[in-house]
């Protein structure tokens, strides 16, 4: 256990390198890639996305390719095509740049829903199909999307079924004023990434997600999830409620969470740090309140531990 | 002196209830909230069985003891019924109404509970609107309270009394409550002259600017000289055979919109804005117009019709107030 | 919504379902005191519900005050004209009845209706006054039931229904009894306030201090229980069975009184010197109906009376001051031989007559005495004279009167009853110069093995002779001579035999066996109704209080029954869930609640971690709180952690050290 927290505190203080001032969110990506799930990073251009998820690729050891997803990008840009092999006469599968380890999915929401869609397939399943073929993609298969706030023009937004694909949605925000100033005087951050070299090898992964498993999660903290989903179900707070996928997800997170943070069990603690990105994709709330107000709403009025 | 000494008694007493008794979104009412006593006219009952016992001793009637005391005991009795009615009762909010300010907002509230049980009528007394009856045979009611809307902003209901004197009226049970429950007020229209801060907000009035087009990539609009940088795939293929560069051009359609604009006020209080912003929106909706509004913390898009209003006018309400 | 104004419960119209229950209820109130109002209060009713049934068709107004006050003004004068003039319970029943019954005519607001309920209340006590066997009970239930009923519906806001009301209802009197058991219970028995006469008006039944021909034959008609006796020990034998109640000395030639009247209580003489026993000593209790009168009924001879207003009076009678109008419980003692004092032996009363009357039998009852020779020998030739000579004995003798009544039933028709047999005999031996005097009373009973008592009824009444001879008291019976059964038989069944027709048909109806069960197995009933409710002597609660308690005290018998509704109250509140039994809470959650309640609560969404925080922010002197919180934390969320009691307790300890120091600074 210990391995893994102080593993994890080595690879935010090496991020850090690569996008100051956000141990939080690096650490968020970091859960989610323990739990197998996908990641939504959302914000404005020019925060650090792309950056982050490069550097993050070259830590964690996996095999990187990037996507820029504009709006004439086709599924088989995606995915690869069939191409006409001259030499041997013959068709050839041409793998698309989805055959990756870690994909980064830039400015997804830029695409067209056919090309968003055949992405998102290869999300949920962990594999594509080709003229009828099923091929596998490598594990573990882990993308880092990053989309542009909605109102901006020029975008296709993502359904509330594709979200729902996504573990997390992880918003970098500006960084702070200081650390802004430190960047601007090149003190931090931008560094070449090529320095960087792999923390984590790619057995130590599967090896981590089996200690998932013996997170243990008490009683009252399933309390604690089930009421805050219940509350995300209630009508009069919310539209569109958690499903039963994302209450899982949820538990998952935590558990991560916990791990990282070097415990063997988890603390409501743990579970407010995680709902919030786990949960705001997922939700709709009524009216202009933003998803993101709402769940620090559900966190505020939501009873942590109720007295037996 | 005493008038004096009163008021700061009941000043005293109304911390001591507000302490006690904190505003909250859902309330439950139990042992530390139910206030209890016997009513007038349970008191007049106990004078009642003294009569009766008068009528025992004097007439040495020995079962006008027995009722003598039952009539005693039924007042003692009586406490637990009318308890009963209060107790595990929750009172939760629901919504409230958006009004104009100085008309009446509707709060409502769930009275709940988890026991299936009659509870009879409970009565939500305040000096504003006097006293709302709500029979809870089921096991939950919806209440309508009725508060007027003094200012823009929140309407929010008073600490009010809930109070049951069921089944017999012998004894009153009571609970102040103060509930979360929010509705809105929105400015009354004010005349205010709009003044211009942009090119698009000093147009005139009564005049509407034909569409423009801007481009979009919804409908068909025509054919242009292909620019560098045009995809491919929007290539006017019979153009191109020919030898004409032809891209096919789209559009979004939209109609002027008029952007109602805080910053078209200058020089007024907050309020008198709200309300100047307030009288245009209904203008532009009787004339069946559409317009966006513009205020510091919030856009709202164009739109039209009534919805739109009361999405506008919601927004009037809430501001300063998030 | 307008503005609506908010009406005190008081001032409240009410509902046309209020108004209907109400008339409901006040239909069985006054339905009960029919029997004992004069009939023309139908009328009043029937108004009253004509008025409401105005009311709920929509005339809600007062009536005039013309029609209120000519109503008040003719109900008074009804009263008064039907013989309610005096100051008397029933005058004042009749009034509050009259009032309950006009005061319906205005009855629109909950003042009204709630007002009119509680003189339900007041007027089913009331009614006790008039009938307190099992059934009065009864129907005093089911009166306190529809008050009770209308009681909801006139305090419910037009939301009345009755499935909810009844059980309601139901509730609220079944528990209520406890208490009202600890209060019947304990609560002393104090003696009147003041007293208002019981009206004479059909109220006094039984044996009266006065008897004329024809007064008990009228009693024999009658199928109602006077008294039971239960003999502690022994019974006497059958024939023995003379329930002595009014001794009567004074004769006016048509009519005998008791010397010791009714009309000056207080006049009668104390401290006498009773009849010593000397035979056999029966000792009893006798549980007598009420009677209006002031005589209690003895075995013969009375010795003993228990009971600090009731006494032995000179002429071998037992007395309360107060009149009998309720069912009492007395113990007594009697006994077949005493001996007789100089004021309980034979009075110049005793033997005066009027000077003149009935000449021709005092003529003959001298020349009986010369030829008897002895006082023993003219009782014995005065006997042989109706064993021999056709006298008849029958319940429906004609009546004789005047002056020469005594001398026109012994020497003329000679059908009589007891009394006739009775006063001719006590007239005769006066003529001749020996003391006598009647004895009013009851001769038999039915014994009834059930509840092991005698039950003594009206139609069991009788009067017979004493006479004094030999410085003693001597009882003859002249109906024992003319019909010899009836020592042994009851009256009825010694008419069924031979003369039933001049039984009533009650009587006659008794003798069916089915029947006759029945009527003992309510008889019964009735009795231990009386033994064990009516008769109810709180000296034994108080007793065993005493034992319990120490010395009985208003104060300690309030407290007494404040705790008993304590409690109660308490028993109800968990057994209805209203009062949530207390938990022990277990650890760590009580050192959770117990920071909460010394440094506030944590808020809504706040973590134990933040918690902590924040209180390390505020507290910073309080070092044991964070290592305290943390281990609550690991304990409820960590499940392979165990608690460890030392280490909590030794946190508490340093945190309360610390808190103490704190305080200290400040």
């Amino acid at each position: 256990m210990s391995h893994l927290s102080t593993l994890t505190d080595r690879l935010l203080e090496q991020a850090s390198q690569v996008v100051a001032g956000k141990p939080e969110q690096i650490r968020l990506i970091w859960v989610s890639l323990l739990c197998g799930g996908h990641v939504l990073l959302e914000d404005l251009p020019g925060v650090g996305k792309t950056t982050l998820a490069q550097g993050l690729g070259r830590l964690m050891g996996l095999e990187y390719q990037r996507i820029q997803f504009t709006a004439d990008l086709l599924p088989s840009d995606v995915i690869g095509a069939q191409i006409f092999d001259r030499e041997k006469q013959a068709f050839r599968f041409h793998q698309g740049p989805v055959f990756t380890q870690l994909l980064l999915a830039d400015e997804l929401n830029r695409a067209t829903p056919k090309a968003q869609s055949a992405l998102l397939e290869a999300m949920e399943e962990g594999q594509v199909s080709v003229d009828g073929d099923a091929l596998k993609l490598p594990q573990p298969f882990f993308v880092i999307a990053t989309q542009n706030p909605q109102s901006q023009s020029g975008t296709y937004p993502l359904p509330e079924s594709q979200l729902d694909r996504f573990f997390m949605r992880i918003s970098l925000g500006y960084p702070e004023e200081a650390i802004e100033k430190q960047l601007l005087l090149g003190h931090v951050g931008r560094i070449n990434l090529d320095q960087l070299s792999p923390l984590v090898k790619p057995d130590q992964l599967s090896e981590f997600r089996l200690a998932l498993k013996d997170v243990s999660i008490s009683d009252a903290i399933l309390d604690y999830i089930m009421r805050l989903v219940q509350k995300t179900r209630d009508s009069s707070v919310c539209a569109l409620g958690l499903s039963p996928r994302a209450s899982q997800s949820l538990a998952n997170a935590a558990r991560a969470y916990a791990l990282t943070s070097g415990r063997d069990y988890v603390t409501p603690d743990d579970v407010q740090e995680v709902f919030a990105p786990v949960a705001a994709h997922r939700i709709k709330a009524h009216r202009s309140l933003s998803a993101d107000t709402l769940v620090r709403q559900i966190l505020d009025t939501v009873d942590v531990l109720r007295m037996p | 002196m005493i008038g004096r000494f009163r008021k700061r008694v009941r000043k005293n007493l109304d911390q001591w209830v507000e302490k006690r008794l904190p505003q909250q979104n859902d309330i439950t009412l139990n042992q530390s909230r139910i206030f209890i006593v016997p009513t007038r006219q349970g008191l007049v009952l106990l004078i009642i069985a003294v009569l009766v016992l008068l009528l025992a001793i004097n007439f040495e009637s020995a079962l006008n003891y027995a009722l003598a005391f039952w009539l005693m005991a039924m007042l003692w009795m009586a406490v637990h019924l009318t308890y009963r009615n209060l107790s595990g009762l929750t009172l939760t909010a629901q919504s409230g109404t958006l009004v104009e300010v100085g008309d009446v907002s509707e709060l409502t509230l769930a009275l709940s509970s988890t026991q299936a049980r009659s509870r009879g009528v409970l009565e939500c007394i305040h000096p504003v609107w006097g006293a709302i009856a709500v029979d809870l045979h089921e096991h939950e009611q919806v209440v309508t309270i009725p508060v007027p809307a003094e200012q823009r902003g929140p309407v929010m209901p008073p600490r009010f009394r809930i109070e049951s004197r069921y089944p017999f009226g012998l004894i009153v049970a009571w609970s102040y409550v103060s509930i979360n429950v929010k509705g809105w007020a929105y400015p009354k229209a004010v005349r205010q002259d709009r003044q211009a801060v942009s090119a698009s907000g000093d147009e005139d009035e009564s005049t509407l600017n034909d569409h423009f087009y801007k481009e979009g990539s919804e409908d068909f609009h025509g054919l242009r000289t292909y620019q560098p940088g045009d995809p491919i795939r929007r290539l006017h293929w019979p153009g191109f055979s020919r030898d004409q560069l032809l891209v096919k051009s789209f559009t979004d359609y939209q109609a002027t919109d008029e952007t109602i604009d805080w910053e078209q006020f200058p020089g007024l209080s907050t309020d008198s804005r709200l309300a100047a912003i307030a009288w245009y929106c209904q203008k532009f909706v009787e004339q069946g117009r559409p317009f966006g509004v513009v205020l510091p913390n919030a856009e709202i898009p164009v739109g039209k019709g009534e919805d739109h209003l009361m999405r506008v006018r919601r927004q009037l309400a809430e501001f300063g107030y998030d | 919504m307008t503005e609506s104004e908010y009406i005190p419960p008081y001032r409240r119209v009410l509902s046309q379902a209020a108004i209907r229950t109400l008339l409901v209820a006040q239909f069985f109130m006054f339905l009960v005191f029919v029997p004992y109002m004069p009939n023309w209060f139908v009328l009043v009713f029937v108004f009253a519900v004509f008025w409401r049934w105005r009311v709920i068709h929509g005339q809600l107004k007062k009536p005039p005050v013309w029609l209120v006050l000519s109503m008040i003004v003719a109900g008074i004068a009804g009263i008064v004209a039907s013989g309610f003039s005096r100051y008397s319970l029933d005058t004042a029943v009749a009034f509050c009845l009259l009032g309950y019954l006009l005061k319906s005519l205005e009855v629109l607001r909950r003042r009204d209706g709630i007002f009119q309920v509680y003189l339900g209340f007041f007027l089913s006590g009331v009614y006790l006054l008039y009938r307190f066997d099992p059934l009065g009970a009864l129907l005093l239930v089911f009166l306190v039931l529809s008050n009770l009923l209308a009681l909801q519906a006139v305090t419910s806001e037009g939301h009345f229904r009755l499935r909810y009301a009844l059980k309601q209802s139901t509730v609220l009197m079944i528990g209520a009894v406890p208490i009202m058991v600890a209060g019947y219970l304990f609560f002393p028995r104090l003696p009147p306030l003041w007293n208002i006469p019981n009206d004479e008006r059909g109220a006094q039944t039984g044996m009266s201090d006065e008897m004329r021909p024809g007064s008990v034959a009228e009693l024999a008609q009658s199928n109602e229980p006077a008294f039971r006796v239960s003999f502690n020990g022994e019974r006497p034998p059958r024939d023995q069975w003379y329930w002595r109640g009014n001794t009567m000395s004074v004769f006016d030639g048509e009519t005998w009184r008791a010397r010791y009247t009714a009309r000056n209580p207080f006049a009668w003489p104390r401290n006498i010197d009773l009849p010593v026993a000397e035979g056999s000593r029966y000792d009893y209790t006798v549980i007598q109906e009420k009677s209006g009168q002031r005589w209690m009924y003895f075995l013969d001879w009375p010795v003993q009376i228990d009971g600090a207003d009731r006494r032995i009076l000179p002429d071998a009678r037992a007395a309360q001051i107060r009149p009998i109008n309720n069912v009492y419980r007395y113990q007594a003692v009697s006994s077949d031989r005493v001996s007789w004092s100089e004021e309980t032996g034979a009075q110049r009363l005793d033997l005066a007559l009027p000077q003149t009357g009935n000449e021709a039998l005092r003529a003959w009852a001298n020349e009986r005495y010369q030829e008897a020779g002895s006082d023993w020998a003219f009782v014995e030739r005065l006997l042989t004279e109706i064993r021999e000579q056709d006298f008849y004995y029958t319940l429906r003798p004609p009546l004789y009167r005047g002056e020469d009544s005594i001398e026109a039933f012994w020497l003329g028709e000679r059908r009589g009853f007891c009394e006739h047999y009775a006063s001719a005999m006590a007239f005769m031996l006066r003529a001749v110069g020996i003391p006598s005097r009647i004895v009013g009373g009851y001769l038999g009973g039915t014994y009834v093995p059930g509840g092991d008592y005698i039950q003594v009824r009206q139609r069991e009444a009788h009067a017979w002779v004493e006479v004094w001879i030999d410085s003693e008291w001597h009882r003859v019976d002249p109906t024992a001579v003319v019909s010899p059964n009836r020592i042994e038989m009851n009256l009825d069944e010694l008419f069924m035999g031979s003369q039933p027709e001049e039984l009533s048909v009650g009587a006659r109806l008794g003798r069916a066996t089915l029947v006759n069960q029945m009527i003992m197995y309510w008889d019964n009933l009735n009795y231990q109704w009386q033994v064990l409710v009516l008769d109810y002597d709180n000296n034994q609660a108080i007793g065993w209080f005493t034992s319990a308690f120490g010395e009985f005290s208003p104060l300690k018998a309030v407290l007494a029954l404040l705790s008993v509704m304590g409690g109660l109250s308490l028993a109800f509140g968990l057994w209805l869930g209203l009062i949530p039994i207390p938990k022990v809470q277990k650890e760590p959650y009580r050192s959770l609640n117990k920071i909460e309640r010394l440094y506030g609560g944590r808020g809504q969404g706040e973590t134990l971690h933040q918690y902590a925080q924040r209180l390390a922010g505020q507290y910073p002197h309080h070092q044991a709180l964070g290592p305290l919180l943390q281990q609550i934390e690991q304990c409820i969320y960590d499940p392979e952690t165990d608690l460890d009691r030392y280490e909590l307790r030794h946190l508490w300890q340093t945190l309360q050290q610390e808190r103490k120091q704190d305080s200290s600074l400040v």
